[in-house]
């Protein structure tokens, strides 16, 4: 009975030594990266290209950081998109918030949202809202909520609105209110 | 001829590429004393700003109230179409045209309204003539002085220019 215990023992201190060796390796030093808010990965001064389906140019997103979440939601702030499609009149957003839902490739901008159009030589415009989706597959932006715009000349206000950037042209979709100064 | 140009409607499509915009539902488009409505504005502006105003309606409806320094005159008017100019403030009335001042109207197919100075020439249609109806000096005041224009003169087939009497 005597061997099997000194046996028992025996394979116990070999189990702990084993353990304990483990344990005194030099700890590992590198890094572990972490990553805000619970995104898995995140870009800062990100440049978002994207194509539509004939494969020209569509857009480009540019964020000052670009939070990418498990659901493969995104959030972005400090955004700035730029619509190149005829590269000398081109329209411009610009806004303190972005999000990108899950599976989606619109974006919702929000806070102090701006839209600018530069009409080389046409009417450039200014149009101001609170928040705004940029619909991806569409080319296109819209709201509902109240949106203000500014060209020379002209001020409009309305409820709603859709902007077509490929067009060059926009819809004011309620309750609007033009001044032509003369 | 200051004052802006202020148009209301339900809702609005913009051409940055043409620069025209269409208003449509519940248009007024008001300037000053002048108020026009109808149903769908056309507003276009030049390279150089002059802004030009197509509206129909069924039917277009024109209000300009008394302005004080001039004649104190107020006008109303239907017409199909109207055209306004805001650059030399001439309003054309297109189709069923009506214009009417101080109790005196002008009917025919096409009005044309010069309002600074209240210039008014009619013109007729292919099946409709120039019609004008002057109040007595009694009853309304000074009005629009016209000759009766039964038989249009030679020189002038279509159409009836009906200077602002003194």
């Amino acid at each position: 009975m005597r061997p099997l215990v000194l046996m028992a023992a025996l394979a116990a201190a070999v189990v702990i030594l084993l353990l304990t060796r483990g344990g005194s390796q030099a700890p590992d030093d590198t890094p572990v990266a972490t990553t805000p808010e619970g995104s898995n990965y995140y870009l800062l001064d990100a440049q978002v290209r994207q194509f539509n389906a004939a494969g020209e140019p569509a857009y480009r997103i540019r964020a000052a950081s670009s939070l990418h979440f498990p659901d493969e939601s995104a959030r972005l702030t400090d955004i700035r998109v730029d619509y190149p499609r005829d590269v000398d009149r081109a329209w411009t957003l610009a806004a303190d918030e972005g999000r990108i839902p899950a599976g989606s490739r619109d974006v919702r901008l929000s806070g102090d949202v701006t839209a600018d159009y530069n009409g080389a030589g046409r009417r450039d415009w200014t149009i101001t809202t609170p928040w705004l989706w940029i619909r991806a597959e569409q080319e296109q932006a819209e709201t509902d909520a109240a949106i203000v715009g500014n060209a020379p000349g002209q001020r409009v206000s309305a409820r709603g609105m859709r902007l077509r950037f490929g067009e060059e042209s926009l819809t004011l979709r309620n309750d609007v209110e033009v001044r032509y100064q003369p | 001829q200051g004052f802006p140009i202020d148009i209301e409607a339900d809702r609005a499509e913009v051409s940055q590429k043409t620069g025209v915009s269409t208003y449509t539902g519940n248009v007024v488009l008001t300037r000053g004393p002048l108020r026009l409505s109808g149903s769908r504005l056309t507003v276009s502006r030049s390279d150089d700003g002059e802004i030009r105003a197509e509206l129909e309606g069924e039917p277009v409806q024109i209000r300009r109230d008394p302005d004080d320094d001039e004649d104190g005159a107020a006008i109303t008017g239907r017409a199909n179409r109207l055209t306004y100019r805001a650059a030399d403030a001439v309003l054309e009335l297109n189709g069923s045209a009506v214009l009417n001042r101080d109790g005196d109207a002008v009917r025919g197919d096409r009005i044309r309204h010069f309002l600074d100075g209240g210039r008014t020439e009619a013109m007729r249609g292919d099946d409709e003539r120039v019609r004008i109806t002057i109040q007595p000096e009694t009853a309304a005041g000074a009005g629009v002085e016209g000759e009766d224009t039964s038989e249009p003169p030679a020189d002038d087939a279509d159409g009836t220019d009906t200077p602002d009497g003194g």
